[in-house]
Parts: C-alpha cells; structure tokens; sequence
C-alpha cells in the first residue's frame, strides 16, 4: 500500500531520519517502534505530508506523494492521528467526524454525514454526538481521533501511539479497536507506540528506528531478540552482559 | 418542568424570528418618529457589518481589527459609481463589495498565513494604511473634505426597509455558514489548522473564501452607509475607532455565536448614542472596561451570560 524509500529528514545538521525505506502490504498492521527521539514521529509528519522530506520518496499504490500538502495526502487516502490529541474543541463530536467526511470520503453530504455517525459508532461514541470534545476523558479523545480519521474514509491509517496513556482496560479496548478497523473498514495500518505488548499483540511486523537509522526489521516476536534492539531500548552494557 | 417534542424549539425560534422581523418592518407604520426611524436603520446596518466581521473573527478565529477599510472602499466606490458613472443605487452597492471583497483577497491572502495576535497586528497596518492612502486619493475619495452623494428624502425613508433585508440576509447566510460544510471547515481550522490539514481541510482556500464573503458584504454596509448619511469621508469611513468598534461588538456580544454580534451591535449602538452627546471619554471607557470584563469572566460574552442563565452545560455551549 504505502511505500517509503530512503527517507531522510534534516534539521539543520541533525538528521532526525537518516535514509529510512519500508513498506506496508494491504490489510497489514505494521508497528514502527524505537526509544523517544529515535524519529517515528518524523517518519510519520512525512508520510501524512505535514513536513517534506528532504530526501527519499513516499508511494501509496503507484501514486507518488513525496512533498505534497497534508490535506492532498489525507483526500489520497494517508490519514494520521496525533499522539497529543488535537480534537476539534469548537466542534461537536459528530461535527468533528462529519468535517473529515465531507472533505476526504468524495461522498455528498448526506452520505459523509451518515459515514461521520457511523464511524462515530464504530469507536463508541454515538451517544455523544452533540457533545465537545471537551467533556470527554483522554481515552474518549483517543476514540475520537480514530473516528474522525477513519471519518475520511482512508486506505492507509497512520497512528501515532494511540494505545500510550490509557488505562490497561482501555488499552485492551483501543487494541480490539485498532483490529476491527483493519478487519471491518479495510484499512492498512502503520502505527508507532511505546506500549511493547500492544505492539505485540496487534503488528505482524515491525520496523525498529534508532538515531534515525533503521537498525532492524521483521516479526515482532523475532525482532525483540535482535541485540541492536535491545541495545537501543536497554543501553549497550546490558546487552553485552546478557 | 414542560418538555418539548425535539422539533419544537427550532421552530418556535424561526416563529419568534418571523415575528421580530414583521414588527420592525411594520414599526414605521404603526408609529413613524424620524429619529427612531433613523436609529433602527443604522442598527441594522452595523447589525449586518458585525455579522460580516463575525464570519472571519468568529467562525475561522482570524481577528481583525482593519475591518473598515473594506467598509471604507465599498462606500467610496459605490459613491463613485453612482456620482461620477451613473450607476444605478443597487449596482453601485454591489460594485463596492465586489471591489472591497477583491481588495481584501490581496492583503489577506498573505496575512492569513499568520495566526492570532500576528494576523491582527497585520489588519492594523492594512487597516491604517488604507485610511492614509485613501485619504491623499482625492480622485476616488474627495480628500479629507469628503464626499456628498445627493439623498432624496423618500429614498431615505425607503432605506429603512433595504437595511433590514440586509440584516435578515445577512443572519440567514451566518445560520447556513455555521452549518454548512465551510463552516464546519472553518471552525476546524480556528479549533486546529495543522489538524485540519491532516483530514483534508484546505485551509488557505478556505480562509480566502470567507474573507472575501466578508470583505464582500462589508463593502455593501460601506454603499449603503454612503447612500444614506449621504456625505462621507476617509478618516470617519476608514478611522481605527470604526475598525475597533466591530471588534467590540463581536467580543461583547459572543464572538463565533449567531445571537452575539446582533446584541453586541444593539449594545453597542444604543450606549454609543445615549453616552456619546454627553460624555464622549466615558462612552470609551465604558466599553474597554466591558471589554476587559467579558475576557476575564465570560469569554462567550452577552450570548455565554445567557447560557449561564439558562445553566446550559459547558459541553452544549456554541
């Protein structure tokens, strides 16, 4: 689905993303992990479009979307969440849900409308169509930025550690969430998190960042193993001695 | 404690909406005194203005205070076309605002880039600038001695009715704003403009969009006010206290609410007359004292007082 190839991103003589490349298949769920500043966050503000590489190159499908503006990447079909909530606090929920449709589904207005309520159903929250994101606890915001991307109606979902900073209970929830959207809106996901057993439990393969670099890659299970990553997570003197 | 079918309170609003606007029009029939007459009239007209201004200050979050410049523009060109082209008086109106939407595209495509404080910092310079330019255009303004626009005195009467269709065009288009799919837009990128962008919002179209349609009806307001005071000049037209006083009635009222610039322009209209003759350094300090109020306890202004009233939820409020 989507495609990144050598993606390198520079601020000033900082390189927060140093020549990275993967590639997400259809229906897949792929996790980019990594300690704080290892550069996921980059990888995703250029996938989504908010910042340009400065080199390297992003594909959905055969379509080129290096440098273009997010919201082109979001109407392609590249839809991201924040890992700091950004509802819309003068919108009502389902207003917040219905401004994604209008702009992103291509359906008319009746239809972006019925999309908005539905999807605002689908994360849980159709009882609380006509409030402000503002009455909503964290967890109930995380639902809502879910709703409202998915509220675009989306080929490729871009989550940005939606699963950190929730209760287990509702971790377990979102993950069940996160499931059922690749399952039921046939959606490919590409999430970061810091949360190891979601990752676990929800990507079947995962990509592992480090100072920006791409130190290693493939089933989550066999990628744990891989000293590099233990490395990162641990620092080199454990990994030695283990 | 009665409860209402949920239909019932949408429509006993446009009822309540359909009656007002029947008493004012047939106000003048019942009891015509010239200087209510004249009052209403201009009520209306700054009714209609601050509406405007709300679109852009409101609904996309982007306050300006330059907003007279375009007023000033519609007013000096629709006086222009009708004076020295021969224009009839509604085509000269409709000039203006074509005109005064047209001139804020070219300073606003920029400056809406910036947000907040800086994007009004800005509108302070075009708005000045405007004034000054404006006032050494002797060609199109007449200079700082003015311009008078000949007024028939049934024309005069006549307009009365003209500025509440204004108005009630102008409540009807801010209604169908907020719930349309550019309001929705709009609002989104006041709430978050990167956040918008990422589900598709186009924001810089947008925000032209809107500062045209307001910069569009400001300019109208401008012709309608040259057409009836029937003599204008730039340092009132485009003067920083016209600017300001848009900003006041949008904020006292409940800035992004419907209801609040219509009551902020009543307020504000009603205490400018009834201070102004005898104490005109009061009359401004009332309203910066109001001003300070409003931002300090109720940041939804006359409209959010309203709800408090009501003890509306947080969370229901607009």
């Amino acid at each position: 689905m989507i495609r990144a190839e050598g993606l390198v991103k520079r601020y000033g003589g900082l390189r927060a993303v140093d020549g990275v490349s993967f590639r997400l298949q259809e229906g897949q769920i792929l996790g980019l992990i990594g300690p704080n500043g290892a550069g996921k966050s980059t990888c995703f503000a250029m996938l989504a479009g908010s910042t340009p590489p400065t080199e390297g190159r992003v594909f959905l499908g055969d379509r080129e979307l290096t440098g273009i503006p997010a919201f082109r990447a979001a109407r392609a079909g590249v839809v991201r969440t924040h890992q700091i909530v950004r509802p819309f606090a003068h919108l009502t929920l389902l207003e917040n849900c219905t401004v994604a449709a209008v702009q992103c589904s291509q359906l008319d207005h009746r239809g972006a409308l019925a999309l908005a309520r539905e999807m605002l159903k689908f994360a849980g929250l159709d009882a609380r169509g006509n409030d402000k994101p503002a009455a909503l606890t964290l967890a109930g915001r995380k639902r809502l930025e879910m709703a409202r991307a998915l509220s675009c109606a989306p080929k490729v979902l871009l989550l940005d550690e939606v699963i950190a900073g929730v209760n287990p209970a509702e971790a377990q929830e979102m993950g069940t969430l996160i499931l059922r959207a690749r399952d039921e809106r046939k959606v490919s996901i590409v999430m970061t998190e810091h949360v190891m057993p979601a990752v676990m439990r929800l990507c079947e393969y995962v990509v592992v960042l480090d100072a920006g670099k791409l130190i290693a890659e493939g089933k989550p299970q066999e990628v744990v193993q891989h000293p590099e990553v233990i490395a990162a997570y641990l620092g080199k003197a454990r990994a030695n001695a283990g | 404690m009665i409860s209402l079918p949920p239909w019932a309170p949408r429509r006993i609003y446009l009822a309540g909406f359909a009656i007002v606007v029947a008493l004012i029009a047939l106000l003048p029939f019942i009891h015509d005194n010239y200087y209510w007459h004249n009052q209403i009239t201009f009520t209306l007209l700054i009714v209609t203005a601050a509406l405007a201004w709300n679109w852009l200050g409101g609904l996309l979050g982007q306050v300006s205070f330059g907003h007279a410049a375009m007023f000033g523009v519609g007013g000096f060109v629709a006086a222009r076309l009708q004076m020295s082209a021969h224009f009839p008086m509604l085509i000269g109106w409709l000039g203006g605002g074509v005109i005064a939407g047209s001139y804020a595209l070219i300073w606003g495509h920029p400056t809406l880039r910036l947000r907040g404080p800086y994007f009004s910092i800005a509108t302070i310079g075009v708005g000045e600038a405007t004034r000054l330019i404006c006032t050494y255009w002797s060609w199109l303004t007449g200079g700082s001695s003015g311009l008078s626009i000949p007024v028939d005195i049934d024309l005069k009467h006549q307009l009365y009715w003209y500025a509440l269709g204004l108005a009630v065009l102008a409540l009807m288009a801010s209604y169908a704003l907020r719930k349309s799919p550019l309001g929705l837009s709009l609002l989104a990128i006041k709430s978050d403009v990167d956040a918008a962008a990422d589900v598709g919002v186009s924001s810089s179209r947008l925000q032209d969009l809107v500062l045209f349609l307001s910069g569009l009806t400001m300019g109208i307001c401008g012709g309608f006010y040259a057409s009836y005071a029937g003599f204008i000049e730039p340092g009132d037209m485009f003067g920083f206290d016209r600017s300001i006083s848009f900003v006041l009635m949008g904020v006292i009222g409940g800035i992004g609410t419907i209801a609040g610039p219509v009551l902020g322009a009543m307020v504000f209209v009603v205490l400018k007359e009834s201070l102004l003759a005898y104490y005109p350094q009061l009359y401004l300090g009332l309203f910066g004292i109001s001003l300070i109020l409003v931002i300090l306890f109720e940041p939804l202004g006359l409209v959010g007082l309203g709800m408090r009233v009501l003890r509306k939820p947080i969370g229901e409020r607009p």
